[in-house]
């Protein structure tokens, strides 16, 4: 465990993500998840430009707040992503090589696609009732049929869009 | 003041240490690069899947044997009506093959300094904000969508979940053995 190295051995991320968020749960009686920091952001928008009348926030947040522990999550795995980089070096990633191979390497068109593919990830994550890693991880760990349903179709419409989009056949 | 210490020890914390080990752990993991996510999407690269595989391994062996020591009382699980999981995950990864990123390596990839992942940020709030406002109609096909009763992968297969736990281990140790990337 260096580290200052670039990257680790896939197995040791993997299952020290597995002692995490055994950790949580045991600990905190918590999940990793990310799905519903943004749907806390997004309800603490809605709620300050005034439609807090809405049913969606009127189910979800009557028991909590709006800045919870998963919006807190979500700013530190950014932070703890930026000390990993710090540490080993790296030099940021521009426009991801695969795309920039498949769809040339205009930055707006990127970031088009990168902000019409988070939209619909995010409608699909909060249809399904997390991400993966609240989903496939936390819910795979402990064995949850839902978790495996989930990573299914994931696995499924993901291989088939990628390679519909990357002409990955040819 | 109790919204205050409710708030420090009930988010604060334990987001802020989950938070900064898992961001780390993800870009150490190399998946907060849209290049291996995406390589895998077109199974080129199996990182993504040695990461989930071995994590399920790991974590379902630490969660069941606090479970069956009673150090929890209850496992992780959704309970939601089970075809919007599928369906869910349908959507999810058309929007993953375009993203490059899932919610949380999406992140990683921010504090990575990736500008694609700020603009993917930008959108899964912005498909959040959908949502709500569209809630009252996705409600009415949730509710029309049959729930599941086996919650439990081991009582659907009738195993026990310890040996799950086995195949997920060997699952794990046979794609380090043979798949190279």
């Amino acid at each position: 465990m260096n580290i200052f190295k670039k990257v680790w051995n896939p197995f040791l991320v993997g299952g020290l993500i597995g002692f995490l968020l055994s950790i949580v749960v045991i600990v905190w009686g918590k999940i990793i998840g990310f799905s519903f920091s943004f749907v806390s952001v997004a309800s603490l928008f809605v709620a300050v430009v005034g439609q807090d009348n809405m049913v969606f926030i009127q189910e979800k947040f009557a028991q909590q707040p709006f800045i919870n522990y998963y919006v807190v999550l979500a700013i530190f795995t950014i932070i703890g992503s930026a000390i990993s980089v710090k540490l080993s070096h790296s030099k940021p990633n521009g426009i991801p090589l695969l795309w920039k191979r498949r769809f040339g390497d205009s930055a707006t068109r990127r970031n088009a696609g990168a902000f019409i593919g988070g939209l619909i990830m995010m409608i699909g994550a909060i249809f399904a009732g997390g991400c993966t890693s609240s989903h496939a991880i936390s819910g795979g760990a402990a064995f949850a049929v839902s978790a495996f349903m989930f990573m299914g179709g994931m696995f499924v419409s993901g291989i088939i869009a990628a390679f519909i989009l990357y002409k990955g056949w040819k | 003041m109790i919204f205050f210490s409710n708030f420090l020890y009930q988010a604060f914390i334990p987001g802020a240490i989950v938070g900064v080990i898992f961001g780390f752990l993800l870009q150490k993991g190399n998946v907060a690069n849209s290049d291996t996510i995406i390589g895998q999407l077109l199974l080129r690269n199996f990182t993504v899947m040695k990461i989930i595989i071995s994590a399920i391994a790991f974590g379902s062996w630490f969660l069941y044997r606090a479970y069956e020591r009673g150090f929890i009382t209850s496992l992780p699980v959704k309970q939601l009506p089970c075809f919007s999981h599928l369906i869910g995950g349908l959507i999810f990864g058309i929007g993953m093959a375009l993203l490059g990123y899932c919610p949380g390596t999406c992140l990683a990839a921010a504090g990575q300094r990736t500008k694609d992942a700020w603009w993917g940020i930008l959108g899964m709030l912005t498909g959040a904000f959908l949502y709500i406002l569209f809630y009252p109609l996705i409600k009415k096909t949730l509710v029309v969508l049959p729930t599941f009763k086996t919650l439990f992968l081991s009582d659907l297969l009738h195993v026990k979940p310890l040996s799950l736990v086995l195949i997920f281990l060997l699952g794990a140790y046979a794609l380090q053995k043979w798949v190279k990337k």
